[in-house]
């Protein structure tokens, strides 16, 4: 039987959301209803929402880090993250600074509630991959210290969040893919520009 | 929290080509530098080994493990300001597509693809001609606009490949260079 306290979907949106404004870290995050929860928790001008394009999310974190050369942040669930396998290769390739943050609550949710067995360790598939470190946390205080982790330790990081199926939806954001696109890159021109190495 | 230990990763930087530019190579090249392109990231293609080492020649060129995360890299390279070009083999064209339309189309983000296009041409291998038969058909669908860069005779004018490229990209649609093998 598992011991763990798990934190809630909501929880995670809202702490991640703030993390990533408090740091001025552009956010992507991947379709589902993980997307729903983020956009239900605030303001949100340094986020883009992949309302489609499973998977993607982590790869276009990592084109804005090469971009821009400043750190950024993907959060997607762990259907996203299985889909898109070769967006966290091709930042471990780069070593880019992002910080992938992968909700795992074994199913997809959204489509239904179809199970999903966790294949290993997806911890341990971040480094695996050439991460330069990884975490795996279940609980708010845990997540801090990740996020905190990951303000601190340079190169890509992966926290893997132990979540649960079964929890209330957050409704659909009203936000169109190019109005917020256009959002986000807005946000982004008005940063004080990195040199591209 | 638990923390896993890290492994050592290690890149080999890509080398440009000492070998004398071709002229199909130079066209992509040219379009590149006229549409202010300054990063290319893709996955190789034997048959796209020559335009490759002219890209390398005047800007990095990165290597992703899929084309469809280079699509999306590139979505986000744009989102920030830079241009970038997306090269692949067409049959990475296939892989791409959920990227180039539920990504990159509807979110109105431009993006500039150089495509190789095995199975057409001198190319006869039966499982590259499966796809090359297909190529065209298939941008069509996708709603992507392109021009091909030829291997024989003229192999196409910059000018006009560029400016179809640029109108693409001020319509926030994708525009493809398809290159013969």
């Amino acid at each position: 039987m598992s011991s763990y306290v798990r934190l809630s979907r909501a929880d995670l949106a809202r702490s991640v959301l703030a993390w990533a404004a408090r740091t001025g870290r552009p956010l992507t995050v991947g379709n589902g209803f993980l997307a729903r929860e983020v956009a239900a928790a605030g303001d949100g001008q340094h986020v883009l929402f992949l309302l489609a394009g499973m998977g993607l999310a982590p790869a276009v974190a990592a084109g804005v880090a090469k971009a821009s050369g400043g750190p950024t942040a993907a959060l997607e669930g762990d259907g996203n993250h299985l889909m898109g396998l070769a967006g966290t290769a091709t930042i471990a390739l780069h070593g880019l600074p992002v910080t992938h943050i992968v909700h795992w609550n074994g199913g997809w949710e959204s489509t239904g509630g179809q199970c999903l067995l966790e294949p290993g360790s997806v911890r341990d598939a971040g480094v695996a991959l050439g991460y330069a470190w990884s975490a795996r946390v279940d609980s708010e205080t845990g997540l801090r210290s990740a996020l905190a982790l990951a303000d601190t330790v340079s190169g890509p990081g992966l926290i893997h969040v132990i979540g649960a199926m079964g929890e209330p939806a957050a409704a659909r954001t009203v936000l169109s893919m190019p109005e917020n696109a256009r959002q986000f890159r807005s946000w982004l021109a008005e940063r004080t520009p990195a040199p591209c190495t | 929290m638990t923390i896993a230990p890290a492994l050592p990763i290690t890149q080999s930087p890509v080398t440009p080509s000492p070998e004398p530019v071709t002229e199909a190579a130079g066209v992509v090249v040219g379009v590149l530098e006229r549409l202010g392109v300054e990063f290319a990231i893709g996955v190789a293609d034997s048959q796209l080994s020559d335009v490759l080492a002219a890209i390398a020649k005047q800007v990095p060129l990165l290597f992703a493990a899929r084309e469809d995360a280079a699509v999306a890299f590139a979505v986000g390279m744009e989102l920030a300001g830079r241009r970038s070009a997306v090269f692949m083999k067409n049959a990475g064209l296939g892989t791409s597509l959920d990227s180039l339309i539920s990504l990159a189309i509807a979110a109105e983000v431009p993006v500039l693809l150089v495509v190789g296009w095995a199975g057409s041409g001198r190319d006869t291998l039966a499982h590259h001609v499966v796809m090359g038969d297909r190529t065209i058909a298939l941008l069509a669908a996708a709603g992507i606009e392109h021009d091909v860069v030829r291997r024989s005779g003229s192999p196409g004018d910059v000018t006009a490949f560029s400016a179809r490229a640029a109108s693409a990209a001020r319509r926030h649609r994708p525009y493809a260079l398809v290159v013969e093998p």
